[in-house]
């Protein structure tokens, strides 16, 4: 059992590994198709959007209105190949799905620490 | 009434114009024009059909929590005969009994032939070890639907007033206005007017959304 400590400003929090949960590593296309997905502001921009719930396109259009609709249909085509949103397919919504709400949180975590790291 | 008292029909008919045979907020049954349709009747009343001809499934089988959608939303084509329980009132005005063009666009050679096609997803849903078999069908608010999935299993689709459930594959969805539950390998989840529980390799994850 690996452990490691971590002391922040919300207190101490330890982890706990076992040596076999060490070496289940991802399938790194997977992994790099999740990562790819991310790799656009507007993507991001449209998980941002769905973190407070479902969303039709015309109101993803609305807060994306400088991009065109066949744009950001293919975004959120990319979004769906890689499994971080899903769509509805009677209702039309748009979802962001359990991957998506992490890789969105891991994105504006990366995000801010790199922003305390350049100051 | 038991439904391992049905007869299957042995006059095919056909549907005169393309039709929506169930539609709520998350699923909607269509078939095409010219879709072939079997009565099947118990105690000599007509309780549903089975269809054979092009039609589609649509249903979002999706329990929105407060860590993301879980679940898909599923389109399928339905090319194989598929059966459906209730609703056989509504439908008797739109159907005409067939002629042997209609059943050769399907490639059958005869009226038999279709009926003995049938049978199959008919004898499956029906046999009398299934416990479909011994259901009581009293009602015309409900509907029933069974699709072939492979050789030897059936999705299921059933529906009354705001209640839905949809077995398919391992998994099984019932949604209730904003109720939902969803349970399949190794993962449980349960969502009631924005509370969660979302039980998953062994891990319990408790949310409340305000």
């Amino acid at each position: 059992m690996e452990r490691s400590i971590l002391v922040g400003p919300h207190g101490v929090r330890v982890f706990r590994r076992r040596p076999e949960e060490r070496k289940a590593r991802a399938d790194p296309t997977k992994a790099a198709s999740a990562m790819s997905a991310l790799g656009n502001e507007y993507r991001v921009r449209i998980l941002g959007e769905l973190m407070s719930g479902g969303r039709y396109i015309s109101e993803l259009q609305e807060k994306l209105s400088e991009i065109t609709s066949s744009t950001l249909s293919s975004h959120l085509d990319v979004l769906q190949e890689a499994g971080l949103v899903v769509q509805e397919k009677v209702r039309g919504r748009y979802l962001i799905t359990i991957p998506g709400r992490m890789a969105y949180k891991m994105a504006n975590r990366i995000a801010r620490l790199l922003e305390k790291e350049s100051i | 009434m038991r439904l391992q008292d049905y007869k299957l029909g042995d006059k095919p008919l056909r549907i005169l114009e393309d039709t929506t045979l169930f539609k709520n907020e998350r699923c909607i049954v269509n078939a095409t024009k010219d879709t072939l349709a079997l009565p099947i009747e118990v105690n000599r009343e007509t309780l549903g059909y089975v269809f054979h001809g092009k039609g589609k499934l649509l249903i979002d089988s999706i329990i929105e929590t407060g860590r993301g959608a879980v679940g898909k939303s599923t389109e399928r084509d339905l090319n194989e005969p598929f059966l459906m329980l209730g609703g056989a009132k509504e439908l008797s005005d739109s159907m005409s009994p067939v002629d042997s063009s209609d059943l050769s666009k399907l490639g059958y050679e005869s009226a038999q032939a279709c009926v003995e096609r049938a049978d199959v997803v008919c004898a499956r849903f029906f046999r009398k070890q299934s416990r479909h078999s011994r259901w009581n069908w009293n009602t015309e608010d409900a509907r029933l639907f069974a699709f072939m999935h492979d050789e030897d299993r059936l999705d299921l689709l059933i529906s009354k007033k705001e209640k839905l459930l949809y077995v398919s594959d391992g998994e099984t969805y019932v949604f209730k206005g904003d109720k939902g539950v969803l349970t399949r390998h190794g993962e449980v989840v349960v969502s009631k007017k924005g509370k969660t529980v979302h039980i998953m390799n062994s891990n319990v994850f408790v949310e409340r959304q305000d």
